[in-house]
């Protein structure tokens, strides 16, 4: 069992510093080729239209859901979208629309 | 909003989530392909959210995975609306009936509309399609809009270009037309002269072609001769060798005297409203018409008397004949009423017309009386007159010199006379019989 743990661990972090070389890899391309970060593919965008609706594309999946907060977890971070009485108008496998009276997008790694 | 019709045809349902892995439920729907929408919390750890039928019956294995529970709250949509409505034979049967009518409506031609005509009228276009056999009420099926385009540019030779189609009950034909003159006129050089149209005094004449017979100051009568055709050409001894016939040309103004006389009743007829007004709301459908007649406002409870069928209506235009609905109304038979009618064909949405005819009307009671005009009115409607004759005279091409307007009583009417001194063209062609003399055969040899 403890041997499991182990290499699942490795794995873990095998994958992370994978990922971290594909992210470098990715700001390279675009620095080099002046192109804009969100045509790399799983880049959240995250489209705010006044205080009333976010439209959120390339999330992962729905880490939190309730009527103050909703969180997703993108490629790259962690989006959490709060405020008062919000609502998923509809949601498919890579985009969001959330409803309600916002407060604050915020993002974390 | 085609996609909230078709969840509503499809049927969708309202589900209430609750339970552990809320968020765990939600990423393996989306992972797999169910959309749920309209998310919101309720309370907590639980949600609603709504779901297709053909979805929410793919998603026990993710229920059971995430641990939640689902709850139906609400059912809406077709499937659930015919379930629900499964035991009333008769409202099926009337929507199937009304389904099955509007298909049989669906298969004729309820409106005909033209576009683009300018030159051409509504009616006129309306007429020879009648003539073709294309009429309102006809079987969609029979209409061949290429033989119809092709009729139409040949039958109207202003009309440049055609185009004919059928859109749900309504044949559209668009149409247009020349704007500049379809042919040049042909020169016409046979011979002829010109002769006086009217009588006048001459003001001025340029002549072009042909010999002046006329001089300005001259003083013409109608018909008589103005510019000859006969040109006699004279050889170096001053001799008539021939006659020469040309088509005369030439511009002959003359200074004429039109006269104009129309009467008009020394009494007047004057309507005053009695502040009566009564709508009615009509439904026609081919030949049956059915009426409901409102009471004037304030009045209803004596209409009530007379009872509301009073003023139902039930009219077939075949028969003439007034049934079912109608008793006989307790209308003031010396009234009068001013009727103003407004139509409109009814339709579903978009081209389906169907061929019922919704009318309003709007009559207002008046009374009237009879009163001698006054002078000012007299005069005004003689200003009138003499303004209408000049226009007209105008149109033809006259230039007004002088005008004066004379009103006389004639009896139980009054006669206005306006006479206008004007300026006309006063030429007239008129055709040449050519003498068949040896000058003219000298004429035909050479």
């Amino acid at each position: 069992m403890p041997e499991d743990f182990e290499s699942r661990r490795t794995a873990a972090s095998h994958n992370s510093l994978e990922r971290g070389k594909e992210r470098r890899r990715d700001l390279h391309i675009t620095s080099f080729f002046s192109i804009p970060q969100e045509v790399l593919p799983g880049e959240p965008v995250i489209t705010i239209t006044g205080r009333n609706s976010v439209y959120i594309e390339n999330y992962r999946r729905i880490e939190c859901f309730c009527e103050d907060e909703i969180r997703l977890r993108a490629r790259t971070c962690r989006v959490s979208v709060t405020g008062k009485r919000l609502k998923i108008e509809y949601y498919t496998q890579d985009e969001m629309l959330i409803a309600g009276q916002i407060i604050s997008v915020s993002m974390e790694v | 909003m085609t996609e909230g019709l078709n969840r509503r045809r499809k049927g969708y349902l309202r589900v209430r989530l609750s339970g552990g892995g809320l968020e765990r439920f939600l990423n393996l729907c989306s992972a797999n392909g169910i959309e749920p929408w309209n998310l919101c919390a309720c309370g907590r750890g639980s949600a609603e959210c709504c779901m297709e039928l053909s979805q929410f019956r793919r998603i026990r294995p993710f229920v059971r995975k995430a641990g939640v529970k689902v709850r139906i709250v609400g059912r809406y949509g077709l499937p659930f609306f015919i379930y629900r409505n499964r035991r009333r034979e008769g409202a099926v049967c009337g929507l199937l009936l009304c389904g099955f009518l509007l298909y049989a409506l669906s298969l004729f031609v309820w409106n005909i509309t033209f576009e683009g005509n300018y030159h051409y009228s509504r009616d006129t276009l309306l007429h020879y399609l009648e003539t073709l056999d294309i009429r309102y009420g006809m079987r969609k099926g029979r209409i061949r809009c290429e033989d119809l385009e092709e009729s139409i540019r040949s039958a109207f030779p202003e009309i440049t270009w055609v185009s004919a189609s059928v859109t749900g009950t309504r044949l559209v034909v668009r149409i247009k037309e020349n704007e500049v003159l379809s042919a040049v006129p042909a020169k016409d050089d046979s011979p002829c002269e010109l002769a006086a149209s009217g009588a006048g005094t001459i003001t001025r004449m340029v002549v072009r072609q042909g010999r002046a017979c006329v001089a300005v100051g001259d003083a013409v009568g109608e018909g008589q001769l103005l510019v000859s055709s006969e040109l006699a050409v004279m050889n170096d001894a001053g001799e008539i060798v021939r006659t020469k016939y040309v088509h005369a040309d030439a511009d002959v103004y003359a200074r004429m005297e039109f006269i104009h006389k129309s009467e008009m009743p020394k009494l007047c007829r004057q309507e005053v409203p009695t502040g009566r007004v009564r709508r009615s709301f009509a439904v026609s459908a081919g030949a049956f018409r059915a009426r409901m007649r409102l009471p004037v406002r304030g009045e209803l409870p004596a209409a009530l008397r007379d009872g509301v069928w009073s003023f139902m209506e039930w009219v077939s235009e075949k028969t003439g004949l007034s049934r079912f609905l109608q008793l006989p109304a307790r209308e003031r038979s010396d009234t009068l009423w001013n009727e103003t009618s407004e139509i409109c064909q009814l339709r579903l949405f978009g081209d389906f017309y169907l061929p019922v005819f919704l009318e309003k009307t709007t009559a207002e009671e008046y009374t009237f009386y009879e009163r001698p005009y006054t002078r000012e009115e007299i005069s005004a409607a003689a200003q009138q007159e003499e303004a209408k004759y000049i226009e007209n005279l105008c149109e033809k091409g006259v230039h007004i010199i002088e005008n004066n307007v004379k009103i006389q009583e004639y009896g139980v009417s009054l006669l206005i006379e306006c006479t206008v001194t004007g300026e006309e063209e006063i030429t007239r062609e008129r055709a040449v019989r050519i003498p068949d003399t040896p000058n003219e055969e000298l004429t035909e040899q050479e």
